[in-house]
């Protein structure tokens, strides 16, 4: 069931120019929602400030998001646009790739020391609170390890690949998913919220974003909501918590195969390198490029200008994954725990970052 | 992360963050060329 909801197409053996053609119309689409969103932005900006009014400027992320949300839970979105939105995810890392012209490499070193810091508590943190959690609701114990994944690190992608090491069942793995995707949603809404009425500086919010919201689409977008350099600040420890799956899950496979529930683990740094995202590799090197200063500033214009459209596909694509109908479908029990630990981490992780703010400034 | 750029079940393929890296180093590419300087953003 959750595989409608995340657009993940079945398997076929199709040309790749095909499949490149069949991505054209959804990539089309979101392109139309993320332009319409940003010309609702603009235009209700220019009618306030032709009448004097004071209208709280929503942003274009914003808009694009309600767009795309309202369309999949009424009228559905059309088979043919299902491949090129569910591209989303590719959009959302050359955005975060490009954002590293932004990033001198000292303030990635910097602020990703500082973020790593907290990564390694807030993945302390989240796992001992889910495991707890998981427990006292008694769900399943694979369950538990597939939401405590999912909160401690990086969201859906985090569950996928741990649903493969450690052999969890199907149904596991939609309930978890289901479950930290419906918090991400509500994280979205809430977190703008609370971080505006806590007086939080651009940095303090994003470090507490990317700590604390799950799967990087949805955290790029709590930071987009705030500001842009919390946006970016957002992505780059988010970036930094997606950087611990691989060891994160080592410990999971190498923990249930020892229980003869997981296949067991032959060369583990192979395991580790196949783990680890990538991209954080191209991000660092887009970063020392920068540094070197192979751009000039004009350029390094155009290179934040085009990471401000692909997160702008990516913000489209985001409505899609909330499929309210399906979500109700889901029994509470999972979505009990997830809540329950996501609200905790938020709140040690909102204190980190106020430690942290305090303490460097930020 | 799944989605049809990933989902390749035979043949040549690269992975997800593999395409994002080599398009994001592509747009550099252009960017430093100088073509991108009267894009109106």
């Amino acid at each position: 069931m959750v595989k409608g909801t995340l657009a993940i197409p079945e398997v076929e053996a199709v040309r790749p120019i095909d499949r490149l053609v069949s991505l054209i119309p959804g990539i089309l689409l979101l392109a139309a929602i993320g332009y319409l969103g940003k010309f609702i932005e603009q235009s209700i900006s220019a009618y306030a400030k032709a009448n004097h009014l004071h209208i709280p400027n929503i942003e274009y992320v914003l808009w694009a998001i309600l767009i795309v949300l309202a369309v999949s839970n009424t009228i559905g979105i059309p088979e043919v646009f299902r491949p090129g939105v569910a591209t989303y995810e590719f959009w959302l890392k050359a955005g975060i790739l490009l954002l590293g012209s932004r990033f001198l490499l000292g303030d990635v070193l910097k602020l990703g020391g500082l973020s790593l810091t907290l990564v390694l508590l807030e993945v302390a943190t989240a796992f001992s609170l889910m495991t707890l959690l998981g427990r006292w609701f008694k769900l399943k114990p694979k369950l538990t390890s597939l939401l405590a994944v999912g909160s401690a690190v990086c969201g859906v992608s985090a569950i996928i690949a741990t649903k493969g090491a450690i052999d969890a069942d199907d149904e596991d793995s939609s309930y978890a998913i289901a479950a930290i995707l419906a918090i991400a949603a509500i994280s979205l809404f809430t977190f703008p919220l609370i971080g505006h009425w806590l007086h939080l500086g651009d940095r303090a919010f994003g470090l507490w974003a990317g700590l604390a919201v799950d799967n990087t689409a949805e955290a790029t977008v709590a930071g987009a909501l705030y500001s842009e350099a919390a946006a970016k600040i957002a992505a780059l420890a988010k970036t930094t918590r997606n950087a611990m799956i691989g060891f994160v899950l080592l410990g999971y496979a190498l923990y249930w195969a020892s229980r003869g529930q997981a296949q067991a683990i032959g060369n583990k740094a192979a395991f580790l390198w196949q783990k680890f995202p990538k991209f954080v590799l191209g991000f660092l090197l887009i970063s020392i490029l920068a540094t070197a200063a192979v751009f000039n500033q004009q350029q390094l214009g155009s290179l934040a200008n085009l990471s401000r459209w692909a997160f702008l596909l990516t913000f489209a694509g985001v409505g899609l994954r909330t499929n309210i109908r399906e979500l109700k479908a889901q029994g509470l029990g999972p979505f009990a725990v997830g809540a329950a630990g996501e609200l905790s981490i938020a709140l040690v992780t909102l204190a980190m970052v106020l430690v942290a703010a305090k303490a460097f400034n930020l | 992360m799944a989605t049809s750029l990933q989902e390749q079940p035979k043949g040549f393929h690269l992975s997800l963050d593999c395409w994002a890296v080599l398009t994001a180093l592509a747009l550099a590419l252009i960017v430093k060329s100088g073509l991108t300087h009267k894009v109106p953003w």
